[in-house]
C-alpha cells in the first residue's frame, strides 16, 4: 500500500530516517494531546447497549453512503454550499489541492478533494458517434508542411518574461533577452497554463498527452491519482506516437518532484533519467547549464537511423527565491516600488530567468549547427509563487502588470506563459499557431510534421482553430481575444462539449 | 477545573450522564482541533478557516464518532480507534508532503477513479 503514496519506496533509506526524526517532536506532541483525551474519555465513558448498537451504526453509515457514493447530485450541492468553490479569490496557492487542504483541515480537505477529482460521463455522452467522428480520421494524411525532426524541449520552470513587470521593477540588463529576440526568428506562442505557482507535472500532462485539464476537477493531477491505475497504462499518449514513429524519448529531470518514474514508463517514454548531482548544483538546485549540456550531448551522439525527442524538465527557477540563491548577480536592480524583501525575491527569481535565458540562447545556437533537421521547442510551464518572506503574501498581487483592474487580463495574465518554437530549417508561415494551450502544442508540432498519428490527434488538430488556447478560468481564441471559460460563445461551447466528450472516450471508455 | 479534582466530586449519576454525553460530543471537536493544528502546513490557519466547511467536518467527525462507538460499543474504543488512525494519517501526509509538496488525498486510497 505505501507503494502508493508517491512512490515512497523510491525514495532513499537516509531521506525517509531524516523525515521520520522530524516527526517525532509532532508525534510526541500528539501522543501528550491525546492520551490526556482518552484519560478524560476514561472517566465519562458512554457503553452503549447492544440494541441501540444496530442504529447506532446503522443511521452514521447511510449517510456517510449517501456523502461518499459518486452522484453528480451531491458533488454540485456539496461544493457550491459548504465549500462555496465559485467564491475562492484565492488563486495564488500553488495548487488546490493544498487549498483545500489549507482552508478546510485535513478531513474537509480531502473530502473536497474527492469530490472536485470525481469523473462523471459528460451530458448527452454516446460513444457510438464519437467512434464514427474518429474513423473518418483512420485513413485521414497529416499536414506534412515541417521535416520530420529531432524535437529538443526545453521545459523551464516557472519561466515567464519578467521583464513585462518593469512599471515595478527595472533591471541594470535585459534579463531575458534571447527569448525576445528569438520570438521574430521562430514561431511564438502565447499559451495559457492550467497551473499557477506549481504543479508543472498537470503541464507535462497536457504537452505529452494531448490531453486538456479542463475537463477534470480544479484539484486533480492525473500523474498522481489516473497513472497510478493500470487502466490507463495503455491509453494514447503523444510519446507513445513519436515512439510508433521511429523516435527515441527520452526525458531528463533536474529533480523530480512527482516521482513520475512509473507514470513516464506508462506515456511511453524510452528512457527516464533523474540528474540530482550535487556539483552540478545553481542556486538550490540543479543548474540549468548541466541540463542543457545533456541535450547537446545526446545531439552529438544520437545515431543516425532514430530521430530524438528529449525533453529537458529543467528545475532551478522552482521556488524558494531569496537573494542568497546565488553568489553572484548578473545585474542590479535600478528601480523597484516594492520594498526590500519583495525586491530581493524578484531578483533571485529575474536571475533564474537571466540563466534559463542564456542557456536557451547556446542550445539554440548550437541546433542551428547542427546537421539534422531540430526544432527547439522552449516554454515556461507557469507563472512562479513569489511568496513576500515578511507576509507569505504573493508578490504577484503587488505588480500592476497583473493587477490592471480588469479582471479577465488579470486572471489570464496570472496563467500566460510563453512558448518558442525554433527549427534549424524554415518552418514556414504559422500565423494560426499564435495561440495555444500545452495540450495543443506538441500535438501541432507533431501534425506539421506529417507523422503517422491516431486518429485522435489528427481530429485534435484538424479542430484547433475553434478552441485553441484555455484552462479552466480563461481561454484565448485564435485571434487572441480572451474570455472566460464558463462563459463562452455558442460555437465554442459546441466544441468545448465535444471535445470533453471526445477525451472520455478516448481516455476513460474507449 | 483540574480532571482529577473533578473525578474526586461524587457526581450524581444523572450528572455524570449529562458530562459523559458532553464529553462524548466534544470529543470529535477535540480531535478536529488537532487535525487542524498539527496537520495543517499553512501557518496562517486562522485566515482561512471558514465556519460552514468546519462545521461540516465536525459533522462528518461527529458521524464517525457515532459509528465506532456503536460498532465498538464504548466511546473510549472510538476515541482510542481516531487517536490511532489520527497518527497514521500524520505520518503518511508527512511522507507524502516531504516528497511531493502535495497533501494526501481519498486518491491514494483508491485507485478506480470512475467510482471515486
Amino acid at each position: 500500500m505505501l507503494g502508493n503514496f508517491a512512490e515512497i519506496s523510491s525514495i532513499v533509506k537516509g531521506s525517509i530516517l531524516k523525515t521520520i526524526w522530524s516527526m517525532v517532536p509532532i508525534f510526541c506532541f500528539l501522543g501528550v494531546i491525546l492520551s490526556f483525551l482518552i484519560f478524560v474519555i476514561n472517566k465519562f465513558n458512554v457503553k452503549v447497549n447492544r440494541n441501540f448498537r444496530i442504529v447506532g451504526s446503522l443511521i452514521p453509515i447511510i449517510i456517510l453512503i449517501i456523502l461518499f457514493v459518486p452522484s453528480k447530485t451531491t458533488k454540485k450541492f456539496m461544493l457550491n454550499n459548504i465549500y462555496d468553490k465559485d467564491k475562492a479569490k484565492d488563486y495564488g496557492h500553488n495548487s488546490r489541492n493544498m487549498q483545500y487542504y489549507s482552508e478546510y483541515s485535513m478531513l474537509g480537505g480531502m473530502y473536497a478533494d474527492l469530490l472536485e477529482s470525481r469523473i462523471f460521463e459528460p451530458d448527452n455522452y454516446n460513444k457510438e458517434s464519437l467512434s464514427k467522428i474518429l474513423k473518418n480520421y483512420d485513413k485521414k494524411e497529416t499536414e506534412n508542411s515541417w521535416e520530420k525532426s529531432n524535437i529538443i524541449v526545453t521545459f523551464s520552470e516557472s519561466f515567464f518574461d519578467i521583464s513585462v513587470i518593469e512599471d515595478d521593477v527595472k533591471f541594470s540588463t535585459p534579463v531575458t533577452s534571447n527569448y525576445n529576440k528569438l520570438k521574430d526568428e521562430g514561431i511564438f506562442v502565447n499559451m495559457i497554463s492550467p497551473s499557477y505557482g506549481g504543479v508543472s507535472a498537470n503541464v507535462e500532462f497536457e504537452f505529452l498527452t494531448g490531453y486538456s485539464l479542463d475537463f477534470f476537477g480544479k484539484g486533480y493531477t492525473p500523474f498522481m491519482t489516473l497513472y497510478k491505475n493500470d487502466k490507463y497504462k495503455d491509453k494514447h499518449s503523444l510519446v507513445k506516437e513519436l515512439v510508433n514513429n521511429g523516435y527515441y524519448t527520452k526525458v531528463v529531470f533536474g529533480k523530480d518532484f512527482f516521482k513520475s518514474k512509473n507514470v513516464y514508463e506508462r506515456l511511453g517514454i524510452s528512457e527516464y533519467q533523474e540528474k540530482k548531482d550535487k556539483k552540478y548544483k545553481k542556486g538550490y538546485y540543479t543548474g540549468d547549464e548541466y541540463l542543457i549540456d545533456g541535450a547537446i550531448e545526446a545531439l552529438k551522439n544520437k545515431s543516425d537511423d532514430e530521430k530524438l525527442f528529449y525533453m529537458n524538465c529543467t528545475i532551478e527557477s522552482h521556488m524558494p527565491f531569496d537573494e542568497d540563491k546565488y553568489d553572484e548577480y548578473d545585474f542590479e536592480i535600478e528601480e523597484s516600488t516594492l520594498n526590500k524583501s519583495q525586491t530581493s525575491v524578484i531578483k533571485s527569481y529575474a536571475q533564474s530567468c537571466y540563466n534559463a535565458d542564456k542557456e536557451l540562447g547556446r542550445l539554440y545556437d548550437f541546433i542551428k549547427t547542427y546537421d539534422e533537421p531540430t526544432i527547439l521547442v522552449f516554454f515556461g510551464d507557469h507563472l512562479p509563487y513569489l511568496s513576500d518572506p515578511d507576509t507569505d503574501e504573493d508578490i504577484i498581487n503587488s505588480l500592476k502588470y497583473f493587477n490592471t483592474g480588469d479582471k479577465l487580463l488579470d486572471s489570464y495574465r496570472k496563467y500566460n506563459t510563453g512558448a518558442l518554437i525554433l527549427a534549424n530549417f524554415d518552418l514556414g508561415e504559422n500565423d494560426n499557431m499564435n495561440y495555444l494551450s500545452p495540450d495543443m502544442l506538441l500535438t501541432t508540432i507533431v501534425n506539421k510534421m506529417g507523422l503517422n498519428l491516431s486518429s485522435y490527434y489528427k481530429w485534435l488538430y484538424d479542430n484547433k482553430d475553434k478552441f485553441p488556447c484555455s484552462n479552466y478560468l480563461v481561454n484565448t481564441d485564435i485571434n487572441g481575444k480572451i474570455g472566460w471559460t464558463n462563459s463562452l460563445n455558442k460555437e465554442q461551447q459546441d466544441f468545448y462539449n465535444l471535445k470533453e466528450k471526445m477525451q472520455y472516450y478516448v481516455l476513460i471508455d474507449e | 477545573m483540574d480532571t482529577n479534582k473533578l473525578i474526586k466530586l461524587k457526581l450524581s449519576p444523572k450528572k455524570k450522564k449529562v458530562l459523559s454525553i458532553i464529553c462524548f460530543i466534544l470529543t470529535p471537536v477535540a480531535l478536529l482541533g488537532l487535525m487542524i493544528l498539527v496537520l495543517n502546513y499553512n501557518t496562517k490557519i486562522w485566515y482561512y478557516l471558514k465556519p460552514k466547511p468546519i462545521l461540516f467536518t465536525l459533522i462528518l467527525l461527529e458521524l464517525l464518532h457515532i459509528l465506532l462507538t456503536s460498532i465498538t460499543g464504548s466511546s473510549k474504543r472510538s476515541t482510542i480507534i481516531q487517536a490511532i488512525f489520527l497518527w497514521i494519517l500524520e505520518a503518511i501526509n508527512k511522507l507524502r508532503y516531504t516528497y511531493t509538496y502535495e497533501p494526501l488525498t481519498f486518491g491514494d486510497f483508491v485507485y478506480a477513479r470512475k467510482f471515486c
